[in-house]
């Protein structure tokens, strides 16, 4: 991150939504703006990569570079991005759909790399852009197009997921809860390392079952009178599995493991400390080292 | 006598160590000045079925390692006898290996070849106290029967493990070796006529695998970036830039898989770094989907692909060109690509940087689509055809942050995207102040927000395609394809990727024939040279297309491009095996005699 400058959310406005009035990734979209412009990061030092999904126009309408991919392949090249130049701040996001169903794999893996990249995930437990199909994180029961006669599979478990596969910071929020939202976001993007965020986004118009009142009924925070160690892996994972084991859904900053050195700066190390956009491109004698093997 | 030119064939089952012993003659026939080029024939196994390398070597230039007939077989069981029996010539030798089966039955005796034993295996386990080093002892009977100088063989063969393993290893490896030599001298009478020697004055030359020609030319062309996925043939590519790229301050990422892979290179790509990824057949299948993508946002990007037998897994190990279609064309959608493809190492040197260039230049992804036989096997080249003079390294319309800050004084704003004359824009990477825009992979108006306008849909399909089939075509920027042999034979080859080798050769054969025969050698082959391409099949009286797959697709290709089929013979083949000369020559003879 460079040099703070004084930024207004406004500093990143571009094209205006086109998502349903009450659509929880508006909260997103604002939230990240005003983390961006209270942590001094400017415009073009931001990269949004984000997927496919309503979500995933999110990239379209922030004003930062954005790279506005196919569907489920946000974290590979959200990493890559950092990994080329670690002057940026890189944003990943997108859908429940998006990241943990056709985008699943990268997901565990990102995880276990630990670059310093902070992924957002519009979890409203649907397939919007779609109008409306079951996503993983559908609850069993729930009647969607491809779920008429409710849910039969069991929901994954992103938090738990993001914590047995080596997390360093794991957080939940709610797209109802704008103040918490901005501050999980800021302390998202300054963790250095990779910074997962679920954040409960309601689908007004596909979800009428996990609605904004409904989740208002089920959240519980864990992080107003924390009582658990924040830094303890296992314990967080108790945590989680307390409270939803009372039917209720943990919010807030889950876990943080300071110090552990972030994926890119080991990459980068084995370079000798430059990253990819700096290296010299230019064509060199010592090249030529490589053909003596071939002699 | 036949001296300098040979074809030499080391079988035995996966595990025997038939590789090492071929790496191992290689080397030394290497170091005596001659040229060589191999073929590798293995299964997809690491234990116990039959495995093959074919060395060739003469005096001067050779252009492929495959031969229908074989002058030498060191088979070290006689199971790899029966295999390769018949490919003998009159007058060939056979080196068994008869420690387990001292004598071999009468159906594998051929009268007109020359049979050597000596138990290997035998030597190296009781005299030398390690079966592995079986190779070595093959090695010193090998050369022994074939002349060679035994103080130049010894030495060669100390220095190559003295390298590599140290003094203890060289030692023993040389006491192996004179074991073999040994028990060749006292107990085999020399009868065939072959003989190695060494070249007085030879050509310095390199001994490289098509695999690290392509390596180092992503090296020199100042690819930074790679993520790539395991897969054969192609994996030697991501293991060499693993080692490689760190010196250089790249990256090397082992995806999770290949939808990652292509996209982790993609995102190196969008923020300013020369990247790529590498794959085969399943892989390509699987990175198909982001081909696409980078057509649609515009982001360059190299694409290796070493082809090998498909459909599906099929045929993991073996050659094959049934890819084309899929590179070409795969993917949904409008999706013009540049697809380039080298027929031998100096190529895939020269050609590696080429695609870097033209993705940048162009802005779009380059597929450099090889085989396995040019991946994985090592040919001689002279040392002056890979070198660094030359070089250039073109980024296209990459601003730096003086230009873009000109473009928005001169325009008021940046367009990542704009419409123009040629179809390429001018491009911004992330960081840069004023060079905002979306990377996206809707349908976008200039500055990349999305948009489903017709006339803004249809200018800007017509922008991605112009800069494909009319800038670059027309540019001279793309590898032009080559015609070889006597222009005014009345007979035409075409073909593309390793069947370069095989053809050259039939060429030469052909002509000391009195037969005389031009080709085409493709080097890109989308978008298609259709002047170069008509030309030379009207300038033919007929056209014979080698093509190494079930559906004839580089036929079908050029019939799509071009109307004029009726010239055109397909010469096709999908058995697993490469094409030799002779397969090409007999093809060649059949249709001359119905031509004239
Ligand atoms: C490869 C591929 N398969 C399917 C689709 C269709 N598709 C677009 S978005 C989407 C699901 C969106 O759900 P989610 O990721 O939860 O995002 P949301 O719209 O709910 O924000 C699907 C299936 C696609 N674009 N690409
Ligand atoms: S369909 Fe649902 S997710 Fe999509 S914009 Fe509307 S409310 Fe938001
Ligand atoms: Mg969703």
């Amino acid at each position: 991150m460079s040099v703070k400058v004084k930024l207004k959310p406004t500093d990143f406005d571009s094209h205006f939504p086109t998502w349903c009035p009450g659509c929880g990734d508006y909260a997103v979209l604002m939230g990240l703006k005003r983390a961006l412009a209270e942590l001094g990061i400017p415009p073009h030092e931001v990269v949004v990569v984000s997927g496919i999904g309503c979500s995933g126009k999110i990239s379209d309408y922030i004003k930062a570079y954005g790279y506005h991919g196919i569907h489920g392949r946000v974290l590979p090249t959200a990493q890559a991005v950092k990994l080329a130049n670690p002057r940026l701040t890189v944003i990943a996001a997108g859908g429940d759909g998006d990241g943990y169903a056709i985008g699943g794999n990268h997901f565990l893996h990102a995880n276990r790399r630990n670059i310093d990249i902070t992924y957002i995930v519009m979890n409203n437990q649907i397939y919007g852009l779609t109008k409306g199909q079951a996503s993983p994180t559908s609850l069993p029961g729930h009647k969607t197009g491809t779920s008429p006669y409710g849910v039969v599979d069991y929901p994954m478990n992103p938090l738990m997921v993001a914590l047995a596969q080596g997390a360093t910071f794991v957080a939940k929020t709610f797209s109802g809860n704008a103040p918490h939202l901005v501050r999980v976001f800021k302390e998202a993007i300054k963790h250095r390392g990779f910074s997962f965020v679920d954040d409960i986004s309601p689908c007004v118009t596909w979800n009428r079952f996990n609605t904004y009142e409904w989740y208002r009924e089920h959240i519980e925070y864990v992080d107003e009178n924390r009582d658990y160690n924040v830094h303890d892996r296992l314990e967080a994972m108790d945590k989680v599995k307390e409270v939803m084991s009372r039917g209720k859904i943990p919010v807030g900053i889950i876990y943080v493991e300071e110090g552990t050195e972030p994926g890119d700066e080991k990459y980068r190390k084995l370079a000798g400390g430059i990253a990819p956009i700096d290296a010299d491109i230019s064509v060199k004698e010592e090249y030529l080292e490589y053909l003596k093997q071939f002699e | 006598m036949k001296k300098n030119d040979l074809t030499f064939r080391v079988a035995g089952r996966a595990g025997d160590g038939s590789l090492t012993t071929g790496d191992v003659l290689s080397k030394i026939w290497k170091d005596m000045g001659l040229w060589l080029a191999t073929y590798k024939d293995f299964p997809s196994n690491i234990r116990g079925l039959p495995t093959n390398m074919t060395i060739r070597l003469k005096d001067r230039q050779i252009y492929y390692g495959r031969k229908n007939r074989l002058d030498y077989l060191l088979a070290f069981d006689d199971t790899n006898v029966k295999i390769h029996l018949h490919d003998l010539v009159p007058g060939g030798v056979i080196i068994y290996d008869n420690s387990v089966k001292k004598e071999l039955p009468p159906e594998l005796i051929r009268d007109d070849v020359h049979y050597y034993y000596a138990p290997l295996k035998k030597i190296a386990k009781e005299e030398l106290g390690l079966e592995v080093i079986k190779n070595i002892v093959a090695v010193g009977v090998a050369s022994y029967l074939l002349g060679m100088d035994q103080d130049r063989t010894k030495e060669i063969i100390y220095k190559f493990f003295y390298a590599r393993k140290g003094e203890k290893i060289a030692s023993s490896n040389v006491e192996a070796f004179l074991r073999g030599w040994n028990y060749a001298k006292e107990n085999l009478q020399k009868k065939d006529e072959y003989v190695v020697e060494e070249v007085p004055d030879a050509k310095k030359t390199y001994f490289i695998m098509g695999n690290e020609a392509v390596a180092f030319g992503a090296i020199v062309a100042g690819c930074r970036f790679i993520s790539s996925y395991p897969i054969t043939p192609a994996t030697d590519v991501l293991e060499i830039l693993a080692r490689e790229l760190p010196k250089y301050g790249g990256v090397m990422i082992q995806a999770e898989d290949e939808l990652s892979a292509i996209n982790y290179a993609a995102g190196a790509a969008y923020a300013g770094v020369r990247a790529m990824t590498s794959t085969s057949g399943p892989g390509l299948s699987l990175k198909t989907e982001t081909i696409g993508l980078l057509v649609m946002n515009e982001t360059p990007l190299v694409i290796y692909v070493a082809q090998r037998g498909g459909p599906s897994t099929g045929l993991p190990t073996k050659p094959e060109q049934s890819d084309l279609f899929h590179a070409v064309f795969g993917g949904h959608g409008d999706a013009p690509r540049i697809v380039i493809a080298p027929g031998n190492v100096k190529e895939m040197y020269w050609m590696t940087i080429d695609a870097f260039n033209l993705a940048e230049k162009y802005q779009t992804p380059v597929i450099l689509l090889t085989d396995q036989i040019l991946a994985q096997n090592k040919f001689s080249v002279p040392v002056e055809d890979i070198t660094i003079e030359g070089v250039r390294i073109e980024r296209g319309k990459l601003l730096t942050q003086e230009e873009l800050n000109e473009i928005i004084e001169k325009e008021g704003q940046f367009l990542r995207y704009r419409i123009t004359e040629d179809g390429i824009s001018p491009r911004s990477i992330p960081g840069q102040e004023g060079g905002i825009y979306t990377a996206n992979s809707n349908e976008h108006q200039e500055d990349g927000y999305t948009t489903e306008d017709p006339k803004m849909r249809t200018a800007m399909m017509d922008k991605r395609l112009r800069k494909i089939y009319q800038t670059a075509r027309k540019s001279g920027d793309l590898p032009e394809d080559l015609i070889h042999g006597y222009e005014d034979a009345e007979i035409g080859i075409i073909g593309y990727g390793y069947t370069y080798g095989p053809i050259m050769e039939a060429i030469e054969n052909l002509a000391s024939e009195g037969i005389k025969v031009k080709f085409l050698q493709m080097r890109t082959l989308w978008p298609v040279d259709t002047e170069k391409l008509s030309q030379f099949i009207d300038s033919a009286e007929k056209v014979i297309v080698v093509d190494h797959n079930a559906q004839a697709q580089l036929s079908t290709l050029i019939k799509i491009v071009y109307d004029n089929h009726d010239k055109l013979e397909i010469l096709k083949k999908y058995d697993g095996y490469g094409f030799t000369p002779e397969i090409i020559e007999k093809k060649v003879k059949e249709v001359l005699s119905y031509v004239g």
